[in-house]
């Protein structure tokens, strides 16, 4: 099985975040880490490996060359391919999508942290589904490593389970039972002098993967309109039925 | 103006300060971060005492004078006898004067680093600071100035300090003493790589402000300086995890300690300081604390260092259900693994360790345990370096010496700041036992002076 994981990286929150001239976060090396989205799609990745040990993983890691000290942090995890892609240009989610399609053609499975440039909209894993042609399954939690390894998310009292037989992209949540595990120290001072690549932004947005009509999905938080519905518990209920009848209308 | 200047607000600062308040004086403490507590505040909340009522409770038979000849075995009689003599008769007074002021303390009693009976002795190491903080103030007559960095120590032309200038350059004169509390220097590259380059790859964790501030100030005016050739990390810190700083002690329980080879590399009974030795010279600068089910049962998730069930819910122990499926997790040859512990097996079944000479669990305490019980565990350990434990010589009233052993009049030292007590090693707990009981005795004596 050939795995993707793409990874974000965020801000460490140990850090005060400092914008600058433009008003957005620097984002310097030594204060980025792996999101909890990130480590825990990571890990059900490793854990696949685990299971079968001729799985395939490539890791890539958005960011320039501040995005290496992560990259070697995922070196160290016995993942030797590892390449950063930059979104430096202007982006929307649509964009970073088809990025991140292009670097991810050829896989059986895309591994990806929930909020992987959207601000947690979830518009970037499903749009990547869309554009690479495979099933989507969102909010993974965790893997379920029997036989045949699943996928597995829970809602309440509901399990769901997917069968890795066919290729998938799969947006990762955080779950302590997909906690990433740490590096051995040896592998953490080898990976020290490990050689990152870097996916080529621009020969990565290509027209050969087409979305049709993310312009009106893309942004579209900002535009959402907000009712407030007041009242007693009966008043509440009778605005929330006139408003959905009305939508459906 | 002051009686008394205090600089620094750790656990040896408020100690002087509350006891150079209880002695009539007033004091002006300067912190030079927003918020006081230092090192102390995130140590492992140890102290080494010795004949308290909790060690009775427990049958536990201690006092003075075995803690003395524990405490000069551990630094290899390097330490200063005087400064250890004095710690040891000043201890249980202490001990008790920390319980009046409120802090409070576990019933748990554990053997450690360097200890020939249980007495690390368990408090949470920022509430104890806060403790003597409060305590201190309560009077009205300490005046707290954080976010103040001291720069410098003002003279007289004799020689005796009379005050301090800040990194302003405001001038502070006190009426009697300056009492210099301000740690180590952990977390300034340049000291330490003169001192300790055989630490740099090791993981430093210490208080911000432990930037050798005091000692620099001190020995610009004469002060000299004690066992700095024995800077040492802690061993048991897992190196690759930035969540949890504490260390972990296995080995006093049980656990051999192996190194990326699969090969024991060291009596893993002594104290934990020069474990970290050890661990420094072996390939990775890492080894690992391996044991079985029956020792990690035997971990107390209420002390630090000992807190296997935490550490594993943690996601730190490497588990394995057989010794060749562990050695797979942390990539040791599995034969090489299994012959290991087979052959440190074999030495507990003889009484007789030839390759190292353990004979103990913990220094001269506790019996031996095979490695034998599924499921096997490994949790990756490296030296971590929490303080410094080196620097200014003091006498046992605290009071700062030049080389020639004059006293510096106007001057005492206390905790982290001043060498001369540890020696060659560490016995767990006592850092910051020394931290409380000489701020305690440098209070009282800068009062008196």
């Amino acid at each position: 099985m050939k795995i993707t994981v793409l990874l974000a990286g965020v801000l460490d929150p140990k850090w005060p975040v400092a914008p600058d001239g433009d008003g957005l976060p620097v984002r310097p090396a030594a204060q980025l880490a792996l999101s909890p989205f990130d480590e825990a799609a990571l890990e059900i990745a490793l854990k696949i490996r685990d299971k079968a040990l001729d799985t395939e993983i490539r890791v890539i890691v958005g960011g320039g060359e501040e995005a290496i000290k992560i990259a070697r942090t995922v070196c160290a995890l016995n993942v030797p391919d590892v390449l950063t892609v930059d979104h430096s240009t202007l982006w929307d989610q649509a964009a970073v999508a088809r990025e991140l399609a292009q670097c991810s053609l050829g896989s059986d499975l895309v591994l990806i942290g929930r909020e992987y440039g959207d601000c947690d909209d979830g518009l970037v894993p499903s749009m990547l589904a869309r554009l690479l042609g495979y099933d989507y399954f969102g909010r993974v939690q965790v893997l379920d490593a029997g036989e045949p390894p699943k996928l597995l998310r829970e809602n309440g009292a509901f399990v769901e389970r997917l069968v890795l037989d066919r290729p998938v992209v799969a947006s990762v949540t955080n779950d302590r039972r997909s906690r990433l595990r740490k590096p051995l120290m040896k592998n953490v001072m080898m990976a020290r002098q490990a050689q990152v690549g870097a996916v080529d932004a621009v020969a990565a947005q290509g027209d050969a993967l087409k979305l049709a009509g993310v312009s009106q999905v893309a942004g579209s938080r900002s535009a959402v309109e907000c009712t407030i519905i007041e009242g007693t518990l009966e008043q509440q209920a009778e605005l929330l039925a006139a408003l959905l009848l009305d939508d459906a209308a | 103006m002051s009686d008394v200047i205090v600089v620094g607000g750790g656990a040896a600062g408020w100690a002087a300060a509350l006891a150079a308040v209880q002695g009539g004086a007033s004091v002006v403490l300067f912190e030079k971060l927003a918020e006081s507590g230092g090192s102390s505040a995130l140590s492992g909340g140890c102290l080494a005492l010795a004949g308290t009522d909790l060690q009775a409770a427990q049958g536990v038979a201690d006092g003075p004078d075995l803690l003395f000849k524990d405490l000069c075995e551990v630094g290899q009689h390097v330490n200063d006898a005087a400064l250890v003599r004095t710690y040891c008769d000043a201890q249980l007074t202490t001990y008790d004067w920390l319980k009046e002021a409120g802090v409070g303390f576990s019933p748990v009693i554990e053997t450690a680093s360097g200890q020939s009976v249980p007495r690390v002795h368990t408090v949470d190491p920022a509430d104890l600071v806060r403790a003597l903080k409060a305590m201190a103030e309560q009077g009205g007559r300490v005046v707290y100035r954080s976010n103040a960095a001291v720069k410098n120590l003002l003279s007289a032309p004799d020689g005796r300090v009379t005050g301090v200038q800040l990194e302003s350059g405001q001038e502070l004169l006190a009426n009697k003493s300056v009492i210099i509390a301000s740690g180590g220097f952990a977390k300034n590259p340049e000291m330490l790589n003169q001192y300790a380059p055989q630490y740099a790859e090791a993981v430093f964790v210490a208080g911000a402000g432990s930037q050798g501030d005091g000692l620099c100030m001190a020995t610009s005016i004469g002060a000299d300086l004690r066992d700095m050739n024995y800077v040492k990390g802690t061993f048991g810190k897992h190196p690759t995890d930035e969540t949890n700083d504490h260390s972990l002690q296995a080995v006093y329980k049980g656990a051999i300690a192996v190194n990326q080879d699969g090969q024991r590399f060291v009596d893993e009974s002594i104290s934990y300081k020069l474990l970290g030795d050890a661990v420094m010279a072996q390939p990775w600068h890492t080894g690992y604390q391996i044991m079985d089910q029956g020792i990690f049962d035997t971990g107390d998730d209420r002390v630090r260092i000992l807190d296997f069930g935490r550490r594993l819910e943690e996601g730190l122990f490497y588990v394995g259900d057989t010794l060749e499926e562990l050695a797979t997790q942390i990539e040791i040859d599995a034969d090489t693994l299994v012959a290991t512990i087979a052959r440190y097996n074999g030495y507990v079944e003889a009484g007789n360790d030839p390759d190292f000479g353990r004979e103990h669990l913990v220094h001269q305490h506790g019996v031996l345990r095979k490695i034998e019980t599924p499921p096997f565990y490994a949790y990756p350990s490296t030296a971590v370096v929490f303080g410094t434990y080196c620097g200014l010589r003091i006498d046992p009233h605290a009071h700062v010496l030049r080389a020639d052993g004059s006293r510096i009049d106007g001057l005492f030292a206390a905790g982290e700041v001043t060498g001369g007590f540890h020696g060659a090693a560490y016995m767990t707990g006592s850092a910051l036992g020394k931290a409380v009981v000489f701020g305690k005795i440098a209070g009282e004596a800068a009062a008196a002076s």
